[in-house]
């Protein structure tokens, strides 16, 4: 994944401002249930006032009046009320959340797939594919949080505390002020404790991918260690290692809990200052101000509402890593989004129908960085010719194979098929001509035949029992008792890895294509697999399909007439039986 | 819930450090209740005085005890909440520390097969992050259960001294809260929860089903089908959040609801006593303000529930990928005579008819330079594997250093026979720390030595920061040929090891390197078994002995 750390301070400002202006118009596109969370949400905070009041009122009737229980009935009614409101009002925000968090999750990973989907194979090919699984699956799922917990929180936080104390207000100027002081310090607060929490988050995650990634790192390698009788050291070495980064981590959360533990204290000392000076209020040892005309119900009115101005603010505190998580999804989703695909678009003419003469002249095509991936091939393909390629991992084998399927665009030089450039062909019906066996098959959920007949092929009687016999799958077939209409679960589900790579195959030779692309199909197979790929292959080119191998083990092809070995883009060696 | 035993064993070697959190976090919690609830007192009191002296009359208050004591809870409820956040990150830093050796340990017992199954896919990237998951088990579910328990106990003891009918309407209608929210957290979490789990896996499976197979959907002109599929599983694995997340809310707006019915059951049967001056009119603000701020306790606890199936499924799996049995580590200890003796070995992977190996014979002695060629899948891995323990021959004797292969250790092998394995494993370490893992006492000369024989020792002069230049993960720093011949010179450096296997050493190499290393390869023969298995024969030099497998047969080449 691309690293957005480099660069200097001003390029990353503009990302990180880059980000959260994607994760805000992701955010805005979740539309009503967000809405409707904010709005539970205040309302939640705002029926507080109501409640205080009513509680207030209760004790100040019963201990000062002294009315009994059926002097309070519409009272307590009311406060019931309040009390079912409020746990409506939580109800409705906790639903309205969940479904933010869905339609961001589900919107999102929709437009992530279908944009991976139009980089096609050789923009993939660029990531690994376990990254961007988690990437749309995992990171993705830190996004709803942020939607549904942070975001509404940080309304919240700015509009009940100012309506509480325009309520305490009304009530007591002085204790107003009191609180009033407070709140222009919360904007304040805010940014320390998201200073603070930010510092927590980020040491935390830092810590947890360390450790994470020393003990994957030492687990990759661990049939080694233990042959090298190293694995016992290891493991104390592991301890040792967790042992110094949790040191390094506590000293960073010791002063960084310090930020949420000063809006804490601050909030418990308000609290108990409201309480004294109350309490001093009505006991008359003060003389200045509104403290003369406090009441029972005044003062515990204000009481109860004190804590309160407080909470949305600790309860923001809690959900700040929320927003460091899907910020730093945001920045890694972005990117991957933003990634231009490396497919040329072509153009509409039609490919021809048999074996053409594929040529490349001085072909050149870049990567990322501005790397030659191919770096000036000149190469004459004839009609039914087959053509082994081979050379060390990212000398560019696979990439040959995609450019001339036109997955990949060319950047210099020119492909021809026939007499017409690649760029002028109608791309999608040209990669329709092709056949391509690759190392993982993708099998569908469906019945043999289903998988066997994908694309357009021959399928005439006869033709696809011949074709699953040169894959060597008749036996299996035999033993299947309903024949090809056997259904084939997730993943080739009751197939071996072998199988499913013949079922491939025998896909691939359905299809009686005239150009097969071969990608290293035979590195992860049994010997009797491999073997039989090639013969099948063989047949191929001898029936007069081209047929373009690249693969790390030549002599298994010993067969072709002809070899090409890459180093760094660029053709090393070319021999001809 | 035997899944949670190791958990718990793990989890109680730390007690101390857990146990003083979740005290720390219940004095947090009880002092946010005594600062309420004395408050209340405190205010309702003054108030009454104060009607007393505007009646004319003398009413008697302390007015400094109830002072400082609200001062003390409120300085008491900041610093324990501070306390109790280190605390707990200390306590829970030093537990996944402890995990993540605890896997590691387990993960050592397993068999080289199932040790192979481990690295593919994400399986062992899913097992960190599942080992990193089992921190809420003692966070979520351990610290705020124990608190809410002891906190409803001494709080409602507490309110019991003033009005005990209420303390009891709050403590039946806390408890009943928190249960319920538990049960059906609990059972939507382990029904729809662990349905998710299952979800989230097929969709990641499918998401790398079909961006790898991105090429044949090109071609067959299906990845509008592959999307869908996705789609569809993915809205899918939202239904059932959505389910999940609903079934959350309400059972939040059912304990907010059951906590406040707590509040006002309270004041119900209070008010009764206030008017038979059983209660006093502080206590009873007292008992309203305390029992309003009981709710803090049992708002984690729906969470609680959750993290409680999320940590058995997270546990269930860490155990599935690392289960208790140990390989037989006590083998004989000495290094063994050097030799390699295989007697009419047979190996056939297990849907095949034709053995791979039939019944091969071989031995290589101390001062034997042998290289086994042949083409890719005839069977040269297959032979290596058997030799260092990684499969079993299904007939015939593997005889290493005069003892049979079965009753080897992992640790043994690696005294008799060094291994470079076909897959290049490179540490995230430095240059030199790689190297030391095959023999720590090595001395700087030495390990200049091995990356001579494999001809990296211009390449690693030239690094910026040489033997101590750092590789990154998977040695992103070398390139493939760099990283082959980095783990050969590692394997050279494995001190004891009469014997050296070499599968494939000169893969991804140029002629002329290749040729070089092969060359040096006859010279570490002097003293040493070699035998290297390799597709280059015409770059063998004079010095090897060669043999070609086919047909699962060994046969003299010359």
């Amino acid at each position: 994944m691309a690293d957005t750390a480099t660069g200097g301070p001003t390029q990353r400002r503009a990302e990180s401002q880059a980000d959260r202006a994607w994760l805000s118009a992701r955010a805005r596109a979740v539309g009503t249930p967000r809405l409707v969370c904010i709005s539970a949400g205040i309302l939640a905070g705002l029926l507080v006032i109501p409640q205080a009041a009513l509680l207030a009122w209760l004790v100040h009737r019963v201990v000062v009046s002294g009315s009994g229980l059926g002097d309070v009935t519409a009272l307590m009614a009311l406060a019931l009320g309040v009390f079912v409101a409020r746990a409506v009002c939580t109800g409705v925000q906790e639903w309205a959340a969940a479904e933010s968090a869905n339609r961001i999750h589900q919107d999102t990973r929709a437009g992530l797939m279908r944009h991976l989907v139009a980089l096609g194979p050789s923009g993939l090919a660029r990531h690994a594919a376990g990254g961007l699984a988690a990437a749309t699956v995992d990171m993705v799922n830190t996004l709803g949080p942020y939607v549904a917990r942070y975001q509404p929180q940080l309304i919240i936080t700015a509009t009940v505390p100012l309506a509480i104390v325009v309520a305490v207000f009304t009530m007591d100027w002085l204790a107003g002020a009191l609180l009033l002081l407070a709140a222009p310090l919360i904007p304040a607060f805010m940014a320390i404790v998201g200073m603070g929490a930010e510092a927590v988050s980020r040491s935390q995650h830092q810590a947890l991918a360390r450790l994470g990634g020393h003990f994957l790192d030492r687990l990759q390698g661990l049939d080694l260690l233990r042959h090298l009788g190293r694995a016992q050291d290891e493991a104390r070495a592991l301890a040792a290692v967790g042992d110094a980064y949790r040191r390094r981590t506590m000293a960073v959360l010791r002063v960084a809990f310090l930020s949420s533990a000063v809006l804490e204290f601050f909030s418990s000392v308000a609290i108990a200052m409201v309480a004294v000076y109350i309490g001093m209020g009505l006991l008359g040892y003060l003389d200045f101000g509104p403290a003369p005309e406090l009441s029972l119900f005044s003062g515990l009115f204000i009481l109860l509402l004190a804590p309160e101005f407080f909470q949305p603010l600790r309860q923001l505190a809690q959900h700040y890593h929320d927003r460091a998580a899907a910020l730093g999804a945001a920045a890694e989703l972005r990117v991957l989004t933003e990634t231009p695909s490396p497919m040329p678009a072509g153009g509409t003419a039609h490919p021809p129908e048999n074996p053409p003469t594929i040529s490349l002249n001085a072909v050149t095509v870049m990567g990322d960085n501005r790397a030659r991936l191919l770096n000036g091939i000149s190469l004459d393909i004839e009609p039914g010719q087959a053509l082994v390629i081979t050379g060390p991992s990212g000398s560019g084998k696979t990439t040959l194979l995609h450019t001339i399927a036109g997955f990949h665009g060319v950047q210099g030089g020119e492909v021809r098929v026939n007499t017409a450039a690649l760029s002028t062909l109608d791309l999608s019906a040209w990669q329709q001509r092709l056949s391509w066996l690759a190392q993982t098959p993708y099998l569908f959920p469906g019945t043999l035949r289903e998988n066997l007949l994908l694309g357009p092929g021959d399928t005439a009687s006869g033709h696809v029992e011949r074709a699953l016999g040169r894959a060597g799958l008749s036996g299996v077939l035999e033993r299947l008792p309903a024949g090809l209409d056997t259904p084939v679960g997730e993943h080739g589900g009751g197939l071996s890895g072998g199988e499913g790579q013949r079922l491939a195959l025998a896909r691939a030779l359905v299809r009686r294509a005239p150009v097969l692309l071969v990608d290293e199909p035979t590195a992860s197979l049994d010997p009797d697999t491999a073997a039989l790929i090639s013969r099948a292959l063989e047949e191929e080119a001898a029936r007069g399909a081209t047929v373009l191998i690249a693969t790390h083990s030549p002599t298994l092809y010993a067969w072709a007439p002809r070899l090409l070995t890459l180093d760094q883009g660029r053709i090393r060696g070319a021999e001809h039986a | 819930m035997h899944e949670l035993r190791p958990l718990l064993r793990i989890h109680a070697r730390r007690w101390p450090w857990l146990a003083a959190g979740a005290a720390l976090m219940l004095l947090a919690a009880l002092a946010g209740f005594g600062l309420l609830a004395l408050s209340g007192w405190f205010i309702t009191a003054t108030g009454l005085a104060a009607l007393v002296l505007a009646a004319g009359g003398t009413a008697a208050l302390d007015i400094y005890a109830p002072g400082a004591g609200i001062r003390f809870f409120a300085v008491g409820r900041a610093v324990s909440r501070y306390g109790e956040r280190l605390i707990t990150h200390e306590a829970v830093l030093r537990l996944l520390a402890d995990l993540r050796v605890w896997v590691f340990r387990r993960l050592m017992g397993l068999d080289l097969a199932r040790l192979g199954q481990l690295r593919t896919g994400d399986t062992l990237s899913r097992l960190t992050a599942d080992v990193d998951r089992l921190d809420q088990f003692y966070l979520r579910l351990l610290a705020p259960v124990a608190v809410a328990l002891f906190g409803l106990i001494i709080a409602t003891n507490v309110l019991a001294l003033f009005a005990p009918a209420s303390a009891l309407a709050v403590a039946l209608a806390l408890a009943a809260a928190a249960i319920g929210a538990a049960v059906v957290t609990g059972r939507m979490a382990a029904g729809p929860g662990e349905r998710l789990v299952g979800l989230a896996g097929r969709l990641r499976e499918h998401i790398l089903l079909g961006l790898r197979g991105m090429a044949e959907l090109r071609v067959y002109g299906r990845e509008e089908d592959a999307l869908q599929r996705v789609d569809a599983l993915s809205r899918q694995h939202e239904l059932t959040n959505r389910a999940l997340a609903r079934m959350a809310g309400l059972t939040q707006a059912l304990g907010t609801l059951a906590t406040f019915s707590g509040v006002w059951l309270a004041a119900l049967l209070a008010i009764p006593l206030v008017e038979q001056e059983v209660l006093s009119g502080p206590g009873f603000a007292l008992v309203l303000l305390g029992a309003l701020a009981l709710m803090e306790l049992v708002t984690p606890l729906p969470l609680a529930a959750q993290a409680l199936s999320r940590t058995r499924t997270a546990a269930r799996r860490v155990l599935s990928l690392a289960p208790p049995e140990r390989l037989q580590a006590n083998g004989p200890s000495r290094p063994g005579d050097g030799t390699l003796r295989l007697e009419a070995v047979s190996y056939r992977y297990p849907p095949a008819l034709t053995p791979v190996l039939d019944s091969v014979s071989l031995v290589v002695q101390p001062g034997d330079c042998l290289a086994i060629t042949g083409p890719s899948g005839t069977g040269k891995s297959t032979l290596i594997g058997i030799v260092t323990g990684a499969l079993a021959a299904e007939s015939g004797q593997v005889l290493l250093g005069g003892d049979a292969v079965s009753d080897l250790s992992p640790e043994a092998i690696g005294r008799r026979a060094a291994w470079l394995p076909q897959r290049t494993v490179i540490f995230n370490a430095s240059v030199a720390d790689n190297l030391r893992m095959a023999d720590p006492q090595a001395t700087e000369q030495s390990l200049w030595h091995v990356l001579w024989l494999a001809a990296l020792d211009e390449t690693v002069a030239a690094l910026p920061d040489g033997l101590e230049t750092w590789l990154g993960a998977g040695g992103r720093a070398l390139s493939g040929g760099e990283a082959r011949r980095l783990c050969l010179a590692r394997t050279l450096l494995q001190p004891a090891a009469p014997l050296l296997l070499l599968d494939e050493p000169t893969r991804g190499l140029d002629d002329a390197t290749a040729r070089r290393i092969l060359d040096h390869l006859t010279r570490v023969a002097e003293h040493r078994g070699v035998v290297v298995v390799t597709h280059d024969a015409h770059l063998l030099p004079d010095g090897f002995s060669r043999q070609t497998l086919g047909a699962g047969r060994l046969a003299s080449a010359f």
